[in-house]
């Protein structure tokens, strides 16, 4: 019995995938190379004014040995941001879906609808509350990546 | 103990609401994702990211705008304290403090109206009225999204001829709190905690001093001048010299009336002139007794008055105007006279060579 007990805990060490996620925020900078061409590149977010657009990426990192699958990552939109339109991607094959009641439930674009009678519209995607990626799999010891815009208010 | 009382510190900044001007400065944006995920079919424990965060730096913006309609508006010579408004809103995501300076404008800059003169003594008022600048500076201060009715108050020169034109430029400038112009935070390193400020404004109607993003914004409105631009001439012919048959030839002897015609002539195309004193003084040689009850006038002349031989008006007719005329002395004073635009307006009186 004590045996079966330590195979079995074996098993499951075995089968943990060490997967994690990290956030980061970009902004779109302009900087004149040596030549006088202006290119925009994305730096890290530190000036940051009303109406200035954030790339997040949230980077997915399995350091396992095993692949993961159905990777589901939730991402409410911060407070005094708003969804950027047709932003949300992933690096990788996956599927993407919105909230518009704070992560209670999410669906497609088309399908998201608010108000009542006559005020029922469909949502605009600065109503989106939340985003969701389902990533299909994560290989060992690789990365991948879901990323959205939202602009601040 | 220490995520819980950041999570509350985070939900207490993020409920502080969006207001039209932006987010507020200094506010705290948080990004935080949750994963699940599964390994050889079993669920795995749900994993939280990192909270990325940054905070608000501040967008100095403002516009400022001219209120009237038209954008000229008429004066007259010598008029004080003529008044245009102007609105300043406060769209930065704070509290700002602004300087303020009027100034004239030169040149044909705007519109068919070029500029041609100058406004004098210009004033600010941010009370909307009660209190004036002493010179053409003023400060103020806004609330986030608060506007601020301008007044500003000049003068019209009294040498200002019919058709002049005086711009003048109100100019709004984005300062620190002790006076010093606003300026964009020039850190090299920048830092996502700590406020930055960014100038957002927009280009005001003065181009070419007035740029976007410099902190300033400017915008203008104009004074048209419709004034009576009066001519004064003064002729002289015989009536009659109780000689002379043909009084069309009469002579300037003793005993001759003579017909002093003065020619008033506005050669305003806009505006007319009323309440006209007209003095003069009289020649000793002359004889007065009639001078007050021969007073005429004739309005809306459209050529020059004519001093004619041998009419009693000079022949340019006319109304009795004696009510209003009046001696002392020599002094000959015609008061409460008037002359339409573009016309002239002929007066006459007789006196009497001793």
């Amino acid at each position: 019995m004590k045996k079966f007990v330590m195979v079995s805990a074996l098993l499951l060490t075995m089968v943990q995938a060490n997967v994690t996620i990290n956030s980061a925020s970009f902004q779109e900078q302009t900087k004149v190379t040596p030549s006088g061409e202006k290119v925009k590149e994305w730096v890290k977010a530190s000036k940051v004014v009303p109406g200035t657009v954030i790339r997040y990426v949230n980077t997915l990192d399995n350091s396992g040995d095993k692949s993961a699958r159905k990777l589901v990552v939730n991402n409410p939109i911060p407070e005094n941001m708003e969804y950027v339109a047709g932003s949300a991607a992933c690096q990788s094959a996956c599927s993407i879906s919105y909230s518009i009641d704070g992560g209670k439930t999410y669906n497609q674009p088309e399908e998201l609808f608010l108000g009542v009678g006559k005020n029922r519209h469909l949502a605009k995607a600065s109503e989106y509350t939340d985003i969701r990626w389902v990533v299909d799999s994560l290989g060992a010891k690789t990365q991948s990546g879901v990323e959205y815009k939202a602009r601040l208010k | 103990m220490r995520k819980i009382l950041s999570m509350a510190a985070i939900l207490a900044l993020s409920s502080m609401s969006a207001m039209a001007a932006g987010t507020t400065v200094n506010t705290t944006v948080t990004n935080t994702a949750t994963l699940s995920f599964s390994v050889g079919g079993v669920t795995q424990a749900d994993v939280t990211s990192n909270e990325d965060s940054f905070v608000v730096d501040k967008k100095i913006d403002f516009v400022l705008t001219h209120d009237d309609d038209p954008k000229h508006i008429i004066v007259v010579a010598n008029k004080q304290d003529e008044q245009r408004s102007f609105t300043l809103t406060n769209e930065s995501n704070d509290d700002q403090k602004y300087s303020l300076s009027v100034s004239n404008l030169s040149g044909d800059i705007y519109d068919s109206k070029a500029d041609s003169a100058d406004m004098q003594n210009l004033e600010i008022s941010i009370d909307g009225g009660t209190n004036w600048s002493s010179g053409p500076v003023a400060t103020a201060a806004l609330n986030a999204d608060a506007t601020l009715t301008v007044l500003v108050r000049g003068d019209v020169l009294a040498s200002a001829t019919d058709g002049e034109v005086m711009n003048i430029q109100l100019e709004a400038t984005a300062v620190e709190s002790d006076g010093t112009t606003a300026e964009v935070s020039t850190t090299t390193v920048d830092d996502k905690d700590v406020v930055d400020t960014v100038l957002g404004e927009g280009a005001g109607v003065t181009e070419s001093a007035n740029t976007q993003f410099d902190g300033k914004y400017s915008a203008w409105a104009g004074y048209l001048v419709n004034t009576a631009n009066i001519d004064l001439t003064k002729l002289s012919c015989v009536f009659s010299d109780e000689v002379t048959v043909d009084a069309t030839k009469a002579k300037r002897i003793p005993g001759a009336t003579i017909v002093y015609v003065f020619d008033l002539n506005n050669t305003s195309t806009s505006t007319d002139a009323s309440d006209i004193t007209l003095s003069d003084t009289l020649d000793t040689t002359y004889n007065l007794t009639n001078t007050v009850a021969s007073a005429k006038a004739q309005t809306d002349v459209t050529s020059a008055c004519t001093c004619t031989y041998g009419d009693a008006e000079g022949g340019n007719g006319g109304s009795d105007i004696s009510a209003n005329a009046s001696l002392s002395g020599q002094d000959l004073t015609l008061a409460s006279l008037g002359v339409t635009k573009n016309s002239h307006t002929c007066v006459s009186i007789q006196v009497k060579l001793q």
